[in-house]
C-alpha cells in the first residue's frame, strides 16, 4: 500500500502539469483572451494573424539560420573538444574546466557579456582600434542582417561544453577490446575514429543533436540579453515573439497560437526522434 | 617519433587556442569587476584595470542601490540559496523515486507515462507563465519564495526523472530479482541496491537542477518582486539603472557574485558530472 | 557652435542638424528602443501637422496614413535615424546622456522625463537648452503623455479606503511640485504655481504650451507611451517604425505601406 502512496502523487502531479497546462495553452489560442484569459470562441484567428504578423515570419526565418548555425557549429566545437581531450592530455582537469565553465553561467549573463564584447563602441572593435587597426571593422551586433550570428557565437560558446561532456563520455564508453583489435590490425588513430568510435557513439550523437536543437527553439534569455531582439525586429526569435504577443502586447490569446506552434516545431524534433528511439529498442 | 611529437604539439596548440576562445568572457568579466566603471565608459570593455578597485565588490554586495534597496545583492543572493536548495533536493529524490518506479517496476501504461512527464522537459517556459500565474494566485503563494520552490520542483521533476529513469533501466534485472525472492520490497530494494549504485547519476541530476534553478530568471522576475527576488533578476535591475551610464564594474562584480555558486559547483563537480555522463545518463 | 536658439521648424531642425554632423557632432542623442524609436515618428508627424496625426494615429483613418504628410514623417525619422549614435539599437537614450552634456551629442528629442533624469545624475538646468519640438505651422499642438494610477475594483473597505487616501494625495495641492520638480514633469493640477526655482523654463513653457493647445483642441496623445491606441495596435505600429529606423535600406514609401498594412491586420 506504503508504495503506492509514494509513486503515485509525483508521477500523478507530474503528469497533470504537462497535460493541464499545454491543453490550457491550446484551448486559450482558440479564444479571444488579450490581456487575461477569456474563454470565448475565436476559431483560427489567432493562427492565421500570427502567421501572417511580419514579427513571426521574420523569426522563423531567425530560427533556421540561427538553429542551423548553432546545432552545426556546437556540433563541431563539441566533438573537436571531446576528441582532443581523449587524448589523454596531461592537463585535462584544467582543459575540461575551461570548456565546461559556460554551462555555468545563465543565459542572462552570456548575453549581458557577450553583447559588451561584441558592442562596436565599447568592445572589440573599439580595442582594435584603440591598438591601432582602425580598419577593423565587427559591427555584426547594430547590423540587421547580422545581428543573428551574434547569438549564434553566444550559443555556441555557452553549448559546447555541454556537448563535449556527453560526446567525451561517449568516446569513453567505446568497448576497450573494439579499440584493441582495431589497433592490432594497424589502423592509423584517424582510421580507428573515422571506422570504430564515431559510429558506435552514433546514438549519443542523435541525443546531442536533438538537445541542441531544442535549445535552439527555446532559445530566449540569451536574446533579449544580447540584442534585445535588434536592431529593430532583426534578431528576433520565436520565443520572443510568443513573449511579445502575450505580455507586451496584451494578447494572450495570438500569444497562446504563437507558443502551440512553437510546440509544433518542437514536435517536428523530438516526434521522430522518439519513434527512432522506440525501433532501436525493438530492433 | 617526430609524426607523435608533432601531432601533440598541433593538439596541444588547438586546445590552447579554443580555451583562450573560452575564457576571454571570463577574464573580461573579472578584470572589469576591478577597474572603475567610469574608467571602462572611457576606455571601452576589453582593457586592464589601472589600480584595483576591490570595492566594485563590496559596494555590490553590501550597498548597492537596486531599485529603492540599497543592500547590494546580498539579500537576493540569499533568497536564491532559500529557493535553489530545498528545489534541488526535492526535485532529485522525486526524479530517483519517479525514475526507479517507471524503470524497474514496469506496468501498464508506464511509458506513456514516462513519455508525458519527458514532454515536460521541451514546453517553452513562455507558455507556462500565465497558467503558473492562476496557479501560484489560486494557492496564495504568489510573491513568495516557496512559490518559486514549488515551481522549480515541478518543472525540475521532469528533467530528474528523465535523467534517473534513463539509468537505472540498465541496472541488471536480476539483481533485482534475487532481492525480491529474498523477500525484499519496493522500499528495500531501493534502499538497498537502487541508491547505492546511483552517486553518479544522482550528481549529474544535482548539478544540473542547481545551476538551471539557480540561473533561472523568467520565472523569478514574474513570480516574485522586491525584496522576494533571486540574484537573477537582481542582476537586471542592476544593469537598468536608467539614471547614469551603464556602470560596468559594479556590473562585472555582481555577475561573478551571482555566477559564483555555479561556477564553484562546474570547478570542483565537473570530473563527477562527467563521470556521471559516461555512466550512462544519457543513452 | 554657436547655436542658441532651439529650432522651430522640421526645415531649421535639418538644418542644425547638417551643420553639426559637419562639426562632428552626433545630431541626434536619442536611444534606439522600441518605444523610442516610435517616438521620434510621432513628433516628427505631430510637428508636420497635428491634425492629421490626429486622424491617422489615433482615428486611424486608412487615407491619411497613406497621405502626404505620414509619407513626409517617414522622411524625417529616416533623417533622425541617420542622424543618431549608429549603435543606438536597443539602447536607452541615458546611455548617451555623458557624451550629450559634453557636446558630443547635440539634440534630444524626448518628454520631460529626461529632465528628472538629468537632474538624478546631477545635471543643472543650464546645461543643456529645452524647448518645444518642431512646430511647421508654427502654432502651438501639445503631444501628450501622462503618468495614470489604475485602481483595480476591490470589495474589501480597507482596500477602498487605500485606493481613496492615494487618490487624495495624488491630487492635492502640494503634489504636483514635489512630484514634478523630481520628474520633469507639468502638474497636473492647472491651478499650481511653477515660479519656484525647482521648475524649468521648459516646464513653465510646456504648461503654458498645454493649456494653449487644449483650448485650441491641438492636443493629441502619444502613440508609442501608449495613450493613443491599444496595445495591439500600438505594438503592431511601432514594430514597424523600429523595424524601419534600424533598417535604412527601407525606404519611406515602403515603411508607410506597411505601416498601412499593420494598422489594417489589428483594425
Amino acid at each position: 500500500m506504503l508504495p503506492h502512496l509514494v509513486i503515485w502523487p509525483p508521477i500523478l502531479i507530474s503528469c497533470a502539469y504537462v497535460l493541464v497546462f499545454s491543453g490550457w495553452t491550446v484551448w486559450i489560442s482558440f479564444t479571444r483572451s488579450t490581456l487575461l484569459p477569456e474563454y470565448s470562441w475565436a476559431g483560427w484567428r489567432n493562427y492565421s494573424a500570427t502567421l501572417a504578423s511580419r514579427n513571426w515570419q521574420i523569426a522563423y526565418t531567425n530560427l533556421f539560420i540561427y538553429g542551423t548555425c548553432f546545432v552545426v557549429f556546437t556540433m563541431a566545437m563539441g566533438l573537436l573538444l571531446a576528441v582532443l581531450i581523449d587524448q589523454r592530455i596531461r592537463a585535462e582537469n584544467i582543459y575540461r574546466a575551461i570548456f565546461l565553465y559556460p554551462l555555468a553561467v545563465s543565459f542572462v549573463v552570456t548575453g549581458t557579456v557577450w553583447g559588451w564584447l561584441l558592442n562596436p563602441t565599447i568592445g572589440l572593435q573599439k580595442l582594435m582600434h584603440d591598438i591601432g587597426w582602425s580598419s577593423f571593422r565587427f559591427e555584426w551586433l547594430i547590423d540587421r542582417d547580422m545581428a543573428i550570428y551574434t547569438i549564434v557565437i553566444a550559443g555556441v560558446w555557452q553549448a559546447s561544453g555541454f556537448a563535449m561532456a556527453l560526446l567525451l563520455a561517449g568516446l569513453r564508453s567505446v568497448d576497450a577490446d573494439l579499440l584493441k583489435a582495431a589497433r592490432i590490425d594497424g589502423a592509423g588513430p584517424a582510421r580507428i575514429y573515422l571506422r570504430v568510435v564515431f559510429p558506435t557513439i552514433g546514438p549519443i550523437f542523435i541525443a546531442v543533436l536533438v538537445m541542441l536543437l531544442q535549445f535552439a527553439i527555446k532559445t530566449y534569455d540569451l536574446v533579449v540579453a544580447l540584442t534585445a531582439g535588434g536592431p529593430g525586429l532583426a534578431s528576433t526569435l520565436p520565443t520572443v515573439v510568443v513573449y511579445d504577443f502575450m505580455f507586451q502586447r496584451g494578447d494572450l490569446a495570438k500569444g497562446s497560437a504563437a507558443a502551440v506552434m512553437l510546440l509544433g516545431s518542437l514536435a517536428f524534433v523530438l516526434v521522430p526522434y522518439g519513434l527512432y528511439q522506440r525501433w532501436k529498442r525493438h530492433a | 617519433m617526430r609524426n607523435v611529437t608533432l601531432s601533440r604539439l598541433a593538439i596541444h596548440a588547438v586546445l590552447i587556442a579554443l580555451a583562450a576562445f573560452f575564457l576571454v568572457p571570463l577574464l573580461v568579466v573579472v578584470l572589469n569587476s576591478l577597474r572603475g566603471s567610469d574608467d571602462i565608459t572611457r576606455t571601452g570593455v576589453i582593457g586592464l584595470p589601472h589600480e584595483l578597485i576591490w570595492s566594485n565588490f563590496s559596494r555590490t554586495w553590501s550597498s548597492y542601490c537596486i531599485s529603492q534597496h540599497c543592500d547590494g545583492i546580498q539579500p537576493y543572493f540569499w533568497n536564491s540559496v532559500r529557493m535553489v536548495i530545498p528545489a534541488t533536493i526535492v526535485s532529485t529524490l522525486i526524479g530517483a523515486l519517479n525514475g526507479y518506479s517507471l524503470s524497474l517496476w514496469r506496468f501498464r501504461g508506464d511509458s506513456v507515462l514516462f513519455g508525458i512527464i519527458t514532454l515536460g522537459v521541451f514546453l517553452p517556459e513562455q507558455m507556462r507563465l500565465v497558467p503558473w500565474v492562476i496557479v501560484l494566485r489560486d494557492l496564495g503563494l504568489f510573491n513568495t519564495i516557496s512559490g518559486l520552490v514549488m515551481i522549480h520542483i515541478i518543472q525540475g521533476v521532469s528533467f530528474t526523472t528523465l535523467f534517473c529513469r534513463n539509468y537505472y533501466v540498465s541496472i541488471p534485472p536480476d539483481l533485482l530479482k534475487a532481492a525480491r525472492i529474498d523477500g525484499a520490497g519496493f522500499f528495500r530494494i531501493f534502499w538497498r541496491i537502487v541508491l547505492p549504485l546511483s552517486p553518479p547519476i544522482l550528481i549529474v541530476t544535482v548539478i544540473w537542477q542547481f545551476t538551471g534553478i539557480w540561473n533561472e530568471y523568467l520565472y523569478g522576475v514574474t513570480f516574485s518582486s522586491g525584496e522576494h527576488q533571486p540574484v537573477t533578476a537582481a542582476l537586471i535591475a542592476l544593469s537598468a539603472r536608467l539614471s547614469e551610464a551603464p556602470q560596468y564594474g559594479e556590473q562585472s562584480a555582481a555577475v561573478l557574485l551571482a555566477a559564483g555558486p555555479t561556477l564553484l559547483v562546474y570547478l570542483f563537480g565537473g570530473r563527477y558530472f562527467l563521470r556521471g555522463l559516461t555512466a550512462g545518463a544519457v543513452k | 557652435m554657436g547655436v542658441t536658439k532651439l529650432p522651430t521648424t522640421w526645415a531649421e531642425f535639418n538644418a542644425i542638424a547638417e551643420k553639426m554632423k559637419s562639426a562632428g557632432i552626433t545630431p541626434v542623442a536619442n536611444g534606439g528602443l522600441k518605444w523610442d524609436d516610435g517616438m521620434k515618428w510621432e513628433i516628427a508627424l505631430c510637428g508636420i501637422n497635428p491634425d492629421v496625426y490626429r486622424k491617422a494615429v489615433m482615428e486611424l483613418d486608412d487615407a491619411t496614413l497613406k497621405g502626404p504628410e505620414v509619407l513626409a514623417a517617414f522622411r524625417q525619422l529616416r533623417k533622425l535615424g541617420d542622424w543618431s549614435d549608429p549603435g543606438a539599437a536597443g539602447q536607452h537614450y541615458s546611455t548617451f546622456m555623458a557624451r550629450y552634456m559634453k557636446g558630443e551629442m547635440g539634440m534630444l528629442l524626448m518628454g520631460g522625463w529626461a529632465q528628472g533624469v538629468f537632474k538624478n545624475a546631477g545635471f543643472k538646468f543650464s546645461d543643456y537648452l529645452i524647448g518645444p519640438a518642431p512646430q511647421d505651422d508654427g502654432k502651438t499642438a501639445f503631444d501628450l503623455n501622462s503618468d495614470e494610477f489604475i485602481f483595480w475594483q476591490k470589495p474589501q473597505p480597507e482596500f477602498q479606503a487605500g485606493q481613496k487616501l492615494l487618490a487624495k494625495i495624488v491630487m492635492a495641492k502640494d503634489f504636483g511640485p514635489m512630484y514634478s520638480q523630481i520628474t520633469g514633469s507639468i502638474p497636473v493640477r492647472t491651478d499650481t504655481d511653477l515660479t519656484a526655482e525647482g521648475f524649468s523654463d521648459g516646464q513653465r513653457e510646456a504648461a503654458k504650451a498645454m493649456a494653449e493647445a487644449v483650448k485650441s483642441n491641438r492636443v493629441v496623445l502619444s502613440l508609442a507611451h501608449n495613450m493613443a491606441q491599444t496595445n495591439q495596435v500600438t505594438a503592431a505600429m511601432i514594430d514597424v517604425l523600429t523595424e524601419f529606423v534600424h533598417d535604412n535600406r527601407i525606404k519611406p514609401e515602403e515603411g508607410q505601406k506597411r505601416l498601412a498594412d499593420a494598422v489594417d491586420n489589428v483594425r
